[in-house]
């Protein structure tokens, strides 16, 4: 590992929201680490558990899934049935042996571009610290 | 139990000779003269050859798929779930269906027999035992120890009821007490440790989609995975590709599994895959409060949600 390296971050992030919480810090001029390349979906409930794992597959250190608070969907439910399916998704994850911590869910409204940031440094930060991935991955 | 048999025979002899059925799904003799294999029946004079399985008796339901209609089948409770799931699935239509429910004292996995198949004349079941026969005489052994997975896990032994015809002796295997033990044990190994026991696992995988093919949760009739050129998953057997596909499988079951154990009995290399359907079962259960997640239920636990759902993203 290289003194310089940087984890990389798959970011999903549902159109109505949290990509435009995304659009809102960048606008604002919020700055935050490169480290995240965001996927932007229609809506959480677009996001099949299964890209989470294309994710790490093709080489993500970490990836996060980001949709509008529960109440907010742009299509009224689409998050409460993301919701249910990550909470048993991401267990299962683990149960496979991956660290948990590399895969993180938040809601993340339109005015939440602060919020945005803070999610990105800290995702960041922590997973810095974890190293790459290697689990799972294709090309190591 | 021969009873039972004499009854069951009269039942699909006489669903052929009421006009109810075109074909029939039971079990009749297998190679060995113990054990049992799946048999379509297309004449209530093949009745005679109906067997109830004593011994590795297949599941049978997803056979309903590709009979010509309307179709009976002989279900025990573990394979009523199958059939009830097929139905959910809108696989089946339960009118064109005729179902003959059997109580079961449970069914024996000659794996579990520590003898050689060849060497074995005769099983028997008596009382609490199995009397293994062999030239050598008879040997006993305790029932519980020689049951199918499935059978120490059982919904219950008695006929089910959303039958057109039930034949229930009454020595139905009781319901087996909720044991999660298994999954506990990989929840509590250090995540590398569990990451390492499932790439060993997989590495053995060859990808030959029996798992799929014997389950009744998974049938869908174009699968991504047959496609020629799939998207989702490459024909390349390497280790990342066989993550994608045991969570994808695990995944595509999770709250439709009705914990038949068909997917591991089948898989040639014997991959523990109900260490990971049961994994899924248990969290929905304790997490979505879902009272024993096999049985299938009109609303799919994942095609639901409800406003107070556990919330730990933020
Ligand atoms: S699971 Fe229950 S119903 Fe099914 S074969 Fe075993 S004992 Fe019989
Ligand atoms: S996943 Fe296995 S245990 Fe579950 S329904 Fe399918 S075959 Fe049965
Ligand atoms: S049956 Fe076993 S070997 Fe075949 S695809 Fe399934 S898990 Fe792999």
């Amino acid at each position: 590992m290289s003194l310089d390296w940087q984890p990389k971050i798959v970011g999903f992030t549902c159109n109505w929201c949290s990509y435009a919480g995304a659009d809102l810090a960048g606008t604002s001029r919020m700055s935050y680490p490169a480290s995240v390349r965001i996927i932007r979906v229609p809506c959480s409930g677009r996001i099949n558990p299964v890209f989470v794992i294309r994710a790490f597959q093709r080489g993500a250190d970490g990836v996060l899934v980001a949709g509008c608070h529960p109440g907010d969907c742009h299509y009224s439910t689409g998050n409460m049935y993301a919701r249910r399916r990550f909470l048993i998704a991401r267990r299962f994850m683990e149960y496979l042996g991956m660290d948990p911590a590399r895969l993180e869910i938040h809601w993340i409204s339109a005015s939440e571009g602060q919020k945005f940031q803070e999610v990105i440094k800290n995702m960041t930060d922590r997973i810095h610290a974890m190293g790459p991935n290697r689990k799972m991955r294709e090309i190591l | 139990m021969n009873d039972l048999r004499e009854q069951l025979k009269e039942a699909v002899a006489s669903a052929f000779s009421q006009g109810r059925v075109r074909s029939f799904v039971c079990l009749e003799r297998g190679f060995y003269p113990f054990a049992t294999m799946p048999a379509i029946l297309h004449s209530g004079s093949d009745a005679d050859r109906v067997e109830i399985g004593l011994a590795d008796a297949p599941l049978l339901a997803k056979y309903l798929l590709d009979m010509p209609k309307p179709a009976g089948i002989v279900v025990r409770s573990c394979d009523a779930l199958g059939v009830s799931r097929l139905i959910r699935d809108r696989r089946v239509k339960r009118e064109d269906l005729y179902i003959i429910s059997i109580s079961c004292p449970g069914v024996v996995d000659t794996a579990k027999i520590p003898m050689s198949m060849h060497r074995i004349t005769a099983l028997e079941k008596a009382g609490d035992a199995l009397i293994v026969h062999t030239a050598l005489g008879p040997t006993e052994l305790p029932w519980s120890s020689v049951l199918l997975d499935r059978c120490l896990a059982c919904v219950s032994g008695a006929a089910s009821t959303d039958a057109d015809v039930v034949l229930d002796d009454g020595r139905g295997k009781p319901p087996a007490p909720v044991d999660y033990s298994e999954i506990d044990e990989v929840e509590h190994m250090a995540p590398d440790e569990r990451y390492a026991m499932w790439e060993k696992e997989f590495a053995k995988c060859i990808r030959c989609f029996a798992c799929r093919n014997a389950c009744p949760a998974c049938s869908c009739r174009k699968c991504s995975l047959d496609l020629p050129e799939p998207e989702w998953l490459s024909r390349a057997v390497i280790l990342p590709e066989q993550f994608m596909f045991h969570f994808t499988r695990a995944y595509h079951v999770a709250g439709r599994c009705v914990g038949c154990g068909e997917c591991e009995r089948a898989c040639p290399v014997g991959l523990p895959l109900m260490k990971l359907n049961r994994k899924f079962t248990r969290d929905i259960e304790t997490l979505f409060g879902v009272d024993d997640a096999r049985i299938p239920r009109d609303v799919e636990v994942l095609g639901t949600f409800l406003p107070d759902d556990p919330e730990e993203f933020c």
